[in-house]
């Protein structure tokens, strides 16, 4: 019997299969473990066991995982910068950082979404699963050292995020905001991936480090295919975060998703996207005068994002599509960080996405109890009367406001604050300008909710109803958290900076 | 015991009263809500006192530094809650705590009885702490903060009468026309940040002082961005319109936010960065122009307005621009010493008009009253003693800052001194005829139902007395040195030299300053005469609105301002808004790309179009966007190859 | 230099097009022409079509489909792992990567139970 030829492995080949396992490191991806797991654990749960305990089981491990999640992040955080599966994945106080957002967002938007989705009798426990593998999506997107693992990220997340958008599989709305969300995002991966080629083409690698030795020193046109690939990455990406002329998916899935759905989608993946393109060009090493172009166009868009957001959200009545909008302001704030393009813009742009993500689950959270009658959408009469009849949650509801326009002595202040003075800082004067008058514009629209929840009469009734909300212990806990954390970052916003410029040391 | 170390407590004092009376004060009864309201407004008068007699008997007068903690250390900039306490500080607390509790203990009274009790006190107490914040902080972003904070607080009590339809509105007007005006400030602090790296006032000054390698151009935009700044919040030309709409706040409010402190924090602003205004020639020049003209400005529109309220709001407005005309001409202590006497007889005026008012029923139409003398002799009495201190009577309060101010602004130029002699005049005209319209004559409002005229109660009489004895013998603190017979010096502008210097040379003598002097008076007489002839004499009063004919009419509707702001700038931007609406919204998704002729229906509740109408017109906008964007990497490679 | 490298090229594509144009027109030229009804049908030979081609399918198929693509695609993850295998072996890591094969199969039979919990294989 004749033996099966074994081709005999050289030295070499031997010494790279053990440099491989060697360089793997695979705990530097912990939180990405431990969330897998999470994940396919509550995905078997929801198979299992769809009753009410099952819910209940279901929640507790999700938020068990996710908090596992966001304490190993903590920990990786605080370790030294270090590589993982030769370098493909990196971890570093910056990636640490963003992590801790992706997976504390996530416990947030879960500790909501249980009483959210019980209280709407419609509850689909594929949710855990899904909004799980969606933080692990994005934690590849910024741990990634190589376009081709950050589109494998992007993709993780994107998918988890079409099925989160029609969970609630009876509605029609639902419905339809997942078709629509998939179908042009599906479209725009295609751009993302064309750019990835397009880049590999023109520098022969899709590792980010590859890369910059490649243009190290010289100009992105030595060949077309580079600024090209750049534009067709920022092409994708902006989509995801919702740029303009990207954006017209948002106000339509934002109001149809459920609502907690949509906080997550505004909060977290907005900054994954935006942080890994920021990663990405910040890692290439351009040169400032080689990318002047980038430069202006990413400023173009910004000014054209934050404008169109907030011209659009003036005439709006529908407080969710007021939220689509003013997110898609909020963009245009963030791509004068990325337009910037230095290690301290990037610091800005970190401390803005905490402050984001905090304000805008607080605000949705508190959305997510007002939204009583769940068929209809919260409009800006649905909410008269509120400030005077529970003032505690009006209180609340003027914090995140006030936060969301940028009003001293909240975080939103201070995080429009140190953006727009970076941008001074580097000379981009006429950004800052019209940054500034853009945030005076969206004043309006945030103060004429606060002018209906407190100044207008309510209608007769109304008042009756808002006695009727109970709060849960959960989801005011979430509220309240996030509230404190606006005004003690609005006041104290110092050691967050702190952190986001070492965070960018290590980068 | 050092009591500079509790300053932090000034501060916090009124916080404290506002969260208690916002967070539980709905349970307790009216007495209580007032009471820690106006105690805790009053223990931070107490402790200014105090820390200003330990530090007036100082030698050495240091500005005292005390540092709570670091807020903000970030780039270059390193911004801490901080306080600082120097002579300007000082003066500019004592004014906001003292007249500040007397209007407290006075809205005891006047607020009694109103819905919101509590709320009104929490609202007055986080003012407090704002306006504090503003004047004792020792960097510009605690200083915006404040500024922010008197804004926030400005527009609650402006809108806190929120059933009525006007109220609102004002509020809303306020805020945006004080929004316009902060985008300037905020312009102005990156500037700062951005040519200085520091917001400290201190280290600021060390910096100019060293001499600084910051041309003047940049100081001058710096320095005319702040000014924006403070035209929104001190309600100078051409942001002052919202101050006289900000009427539509109970009185209290009016005399404590809209006369006494939150519109002169302006004039502190510029006072404390004198040392970079004086870099500045030109900002300063604009600046004492603007307040000439408001002066003049508003003082006409005065003299024809018949809601008592109104009246006094035209008079804050000119009695601003009279600082402001000051503080351009490089007096600043005389701006500082206006502002101080101008608190003291405003915050009485404001405060007799409400007890008219009070006593009236809500009548503030002149119109319609008319021999009150004898129904309300504490008011009429205390208000006779404001009137007096703002028309420049010798000895009165407001004899000595404005004679000042207009003695300092003749040595810069004699047109503006002109200016300022007219406004004077102006200021004893109206004022005049207001006392004779609301005092004396014949009485002109209907009791009914029961409701008798009477004079209001001692907790609002008591607050009168004080202030009227302070518009009365306020102003000898600063005495000009022509007047100075027994040669105590002018004490205010001695202890205000440790901060603030004046940057004016005198040029004319003693003459002249007899002259200015004499001549103030003998303007103030004139009309004070005119007044007495029309009003008095011939005992006119203006008919209804629509029989306002002429040039009356032009000024009674306030030479339409309001109409020119609303037709061009307000309309213009919610044109703008409704464009982009109609036009980016609707012809740029339902219209261009969605084809010839077919109009997208709106289904359901703000779902437009069909799925798959939509779906394909937002990728056929993404592919433009994306050909735009291509195209333009295309045209950069070709212009490079061109390069 | 052009003409040199691509001319051939198109020469060639040129002689492609020009003798597929030529014999079109001219068999339809010469050709005779003779019209009845089973000429037009879908098909000329064969079965005789029944339906329109545009019908609907049960999602069940798309489901099922979907299915099938992707666990066939993390088989096809299998045999270059199947390559390699003994060369690890040799270095004394075969149960490694055996283990890791297993912990891949184990998420794959995960996601087999789900969709078996879910009733996603039953037809009706």
């Amino acid at each position: 019997m004749q033996q099966v030829m074994i081709p005999a492995i050289s030295d070499s080949s031997a010494q790279q299969i053990i440099k491989i396992l060697g360089d793997t490191n695979i705990f530097y991806t912990l939180p990405q473990i431990i969330i897998s797991i999470g994940a396919l654990v509550t995905m078997m749960i929801a198979a299992i066991s769809r009753e009410e305990r099952g819910q209940v089981i279901n929640y507790i491990t999700s938020v068990f995982f996710l908090f596992a999640g966001l304490v190993s992040s903590v920990w990786l955080a605080s370790l030294p910068k270090g590589d993982a599966f030769s370098g493909m994945v990196s971890s570093d106080l910056f990636s640490g950082i963003l992590n801790i957002i992706y997976s504390g967002s996530a416990l947030l938007i879960i500790l909501v979404a249980h009483s959210y989705f019980r209280n709407r009798g419609r509850y689909i426990q594929e949710l855990f699963p899904l909004i799980q593998f969606a933080v692990v999506g994005m934690m590849f997107m910024t741990m990634a050292n190589n376009l081709i693992i950050v589109f494998l990220g992007l993709e993780i997340l994107s998918v988890s995020l079409y099925v989160l958008a029609g969970i609630d599989n009876m509605d029609t709305r639902s419905n339809e905001a997942a078709v629509k969300y998939f179908l042009m995002g599906a479209f725009s991966s295609a751009f993302l991936l064309y750019g990835i080629a397009l880049v590999y083409g023109g520098t022969g690698s899709t590792g980010l480090r590859e890369i910059a030795a490649y243009i190290n020193n010289k100009s992105i046109w030595q060949n077309i295919y580079i600024p090209a690939g750049i534009i067709l990455m920022l092409i994708g990406f902006g989509f995801k975060v919702s740029m303009v002329p990207f954006h017209m998916w948002t106000p339509d899935v934002y109001q149809g998703a459920p609502l907690m759905i949509t906080a997550f989608m505004s909060t977290a993946p907005k900054a994954a996207a935006l942080s890994a393109f920021a990663k990405i060009l910040i890692s290439m090493n351009l040169e400032p005068g080689s990318s002047i172009m980038l430069t202006n166009l990413i400023g173009v868009l910004a000014v054209v994002t934050m404008t169109v957001g907030n011209l659009m959200a003036l005439n709006q009545n529908d407080i969710k599509r007021i939220m689509a909008f003013s997110s898609i302001a909020h963009v245009g704030y963030l791509l004068i960080a990325v337009c910037i393009m230095n290690r301290e813009a990037l610091a800005a742009l970190i401390f803005y996405f905490c402050v984001y993500t905090i304000m805008n689950i607080g605000f949705f959270s508190l959305l997510s109890l007002l939204a009583r009658d769940e068929d209809r959408n919260l409009t800006l009469e649905g909410i008269q009367g509120l400030g005077k009849s529970r003032p505690l949650l009006g209180l609340f509801l003027l914090i995140f406001l006030f936060s969301l326009s940028g009003i001293p002595p909240t975080a939103g202040f201070a995080a429009k604050f140190f953006i727009f003075n970076t941008a001074i800082e580097n000379k981009f004067y006429l950004l800052a300008i019209l940054g500034i008058l853009n945030s005076a514009i969206s004043a309006y629209y945030y103060l004429r909710i606060i002018l209906y929840a407190f100044i207008r009469e309510p209608e007769s009734g109304s008042i009756d109803q808002w006695s009727q909300i109970k709060l849960n212990a959960a989801c005011f806990v979430v509220i309240f958290v996030t509230a404190a954390a606006v005004l003690e970052i609005g006041i104290v916003p110092g050691y967050i900076i702190d952190l986001g410029k070492k965070a960018i040391q290590f980068l | 015991m050092n009591f500079s170390e509790y300053a932090w407590l000034i501060v916090f004092s009124p916080f404290i009263g506002f969260l208690i009376n916002g967070l539980v004060g709905r349970k307790f009864s009216e007495k209580t809500i007032g009471l820690i309201g106006s105690l805790a407004s009053t223990l931070s008068f107490v402790i200014s006192v105090l820390i200003f007699f330990q530090y007036s008997a100082l030698s050495q007068k240091a500005p005292i530094q005390i540092d709570l903690f670091k807020w903000i250390v970030a780039g270059g900039i390193n911004v801490s809650i901080g306080y600082q306490i120097d002579s300007l500080s000082l003066v500019m607390v004592l004014v906001v705590t003292g007249v500040g509790s007397l209007i407290h203990f006075y809205s005891i009274g006047y607020m009694h009885g109103e819905k919101g009790f509590a709320r009104y006190f929490a609202y007055l107490n986080l003012f407090m702490f704002s306006m504090l914040n503003l004047v004792l902080g020792n960097n510009i972003l605690l200083m915006f903060l404040g500024w922010e904070g008197v804004g926030l607080c400005s527009y609650l009590l402006i809108g806190y009468y929120y059933e009525t339809d006007y109220a609102p509105t004002a509020g809303k007007k306020a805020f945006i026309v004080n929004r316009i005006g902060d985008f300037g400030f905020l312009i102005g602090i990156f500037l700062i940040i951005q040519n200085f790296g520091t917001l400290n006032f201190t280290e600021l000054s060390t910096v100019v002082a060293k001499g600084t390698s910051v041309g003047n151009d940049t100081i001058f935009w710096i320095t005319l961005m702040l000014f924006v700044g403070a035209t929104g919040k001190s309600a100078q030309i051409p942001l002052y319109v919202w101050l006289p709409d900000a009427m539509a706040g109970p009185t209290p409010v009016s005399a404590l936010i809209h006369a006494a402190t939150m519109v002169t924090s302006g004039v502190y602003m510029i006072a404390r960065l004198s040392f970079l205004y004086v870099l500045a020639p030109e900002t300063m020049a604009i600046v004492a122009f603007v307040g000439g003209a408001t002066a003049l400005f508003a003082a006409t529109i005065g003299t024809q307005q018949n809601d008592i309220k109104k009246v006094l709001a035209y008079s804050t407005v000119s009695q601003l621009g009279f600082m402001f005309m000051a503080v351009g001409v490089g007096a600043f202590t005389a701006g500082i010493f206006h502002l101080v006497t101008h608190a003291f007889f405003k915050a009485l005026l404001f405060l007799g008009s409400g007890s008219i008012i009070y006593a009236l029923h809500h009548e503030q139409d002149m119109r319609n009253m008319g021999g009150l003398r004898k129904k309300l002799p504490v008011t009429f009495f205390t208000f006779l003693m404001g009137t007096l201190a703002i028309a420049g009577t010798p000895f009165f309060s407001g004899f000595f800052s404005k004679d000042e101010i207009l003695w300092k602004v003749f040595n810069y130029s004699s047109l503006l001194f002109w200016m300022g002699a007219l406004a004077a005049m102006l200021t004893s005209f109206y004022m005049f005829r207001l006392v004779f319209m609301t005092f004396f004559g014949e009485m002109r409002y209907h009791e009914h139902g029961g409701h008798h005229v009477h004079e209001s109660p001692a907790v609002m009489t008591v607050p009168l007395i004080i202030l009227a004895v302070l518009s009365v013998f306020g102003g000898f603190m600063g005495i000009p040195h022509v007047l100075d017979v027994f040669h105590v010096g002018n004490y205010f502008e001695h202890f205000l030299s440790s901060s603030v210097k004046d940057s004016l040379p005198i040029v004319f003598g003693t003459k002249e300053e007899w002259g200015t002097m004499s001549l103030s008076v003998i303007i103030a007489i004139i009309g004070f005469t005119i007044a007495y002839v029309i009003y008095l004499k011939k005992k006119y009063v203006p008919g209804d609105d629509s029989t306002i004919k002429g040039y009356k009419k032009v000024i009674y509707n306030k030479y339409y301002v309001d109409e020119m702001y609303e037709r061009t700038v307000i309309s213009g931007t919610i044109r703008i808004s409704k464009t982009v609406y109609e036009y980016f919204d609707k012809l740029v998704i339902d219209g261009i790309v969605n084809g010839v002729g077919k109009s997208i229906r709106r289904i359901g509740e703000g779902i437009r179009g069909t799925q798959t109408g939509l779906v394909r017109d937002y990728m056929l906008t993404m592919i433009i966007g994306v050909s735009i964007m291509l195209v333009y990497v295309l045209v950069n490679k070709f212009m490079m190859i061109r390069l | 230099m052009f003409i040199h490298t691509f001319g051939p090229v198109a020469i060639q594509i040129a002689f492609a097009i020009g003798m597929a144009l030529f014999l079109l027109i001219f068999t339809n030229a010469i050709g005779p022409k003779k019209y009845n009804p089973v000429k037009f049908d879908t098909y000329e030979c064969g079965v005789s079509y029944f339906n329109d081609a545009r019908g609907m399918f049960n999602v069940k198929f798309y489901l099922i489909a979907v299915i099938f693509i992707l666990f066939d695609i993390e088989a096809v993850f299998i045999i270059p792992w199947s390559v390699i295998f003994m060369e690890f072996k040799k270095l004394g890591l075969g149960l490694f990567i055996l283990g890791e094969m297993a912990v891949f199969l184990g998420v794959l039979v995960l996601a087999y139970i789900y969709i078996i919990k879910k009733g996603a294989l039953k037809w009706d």
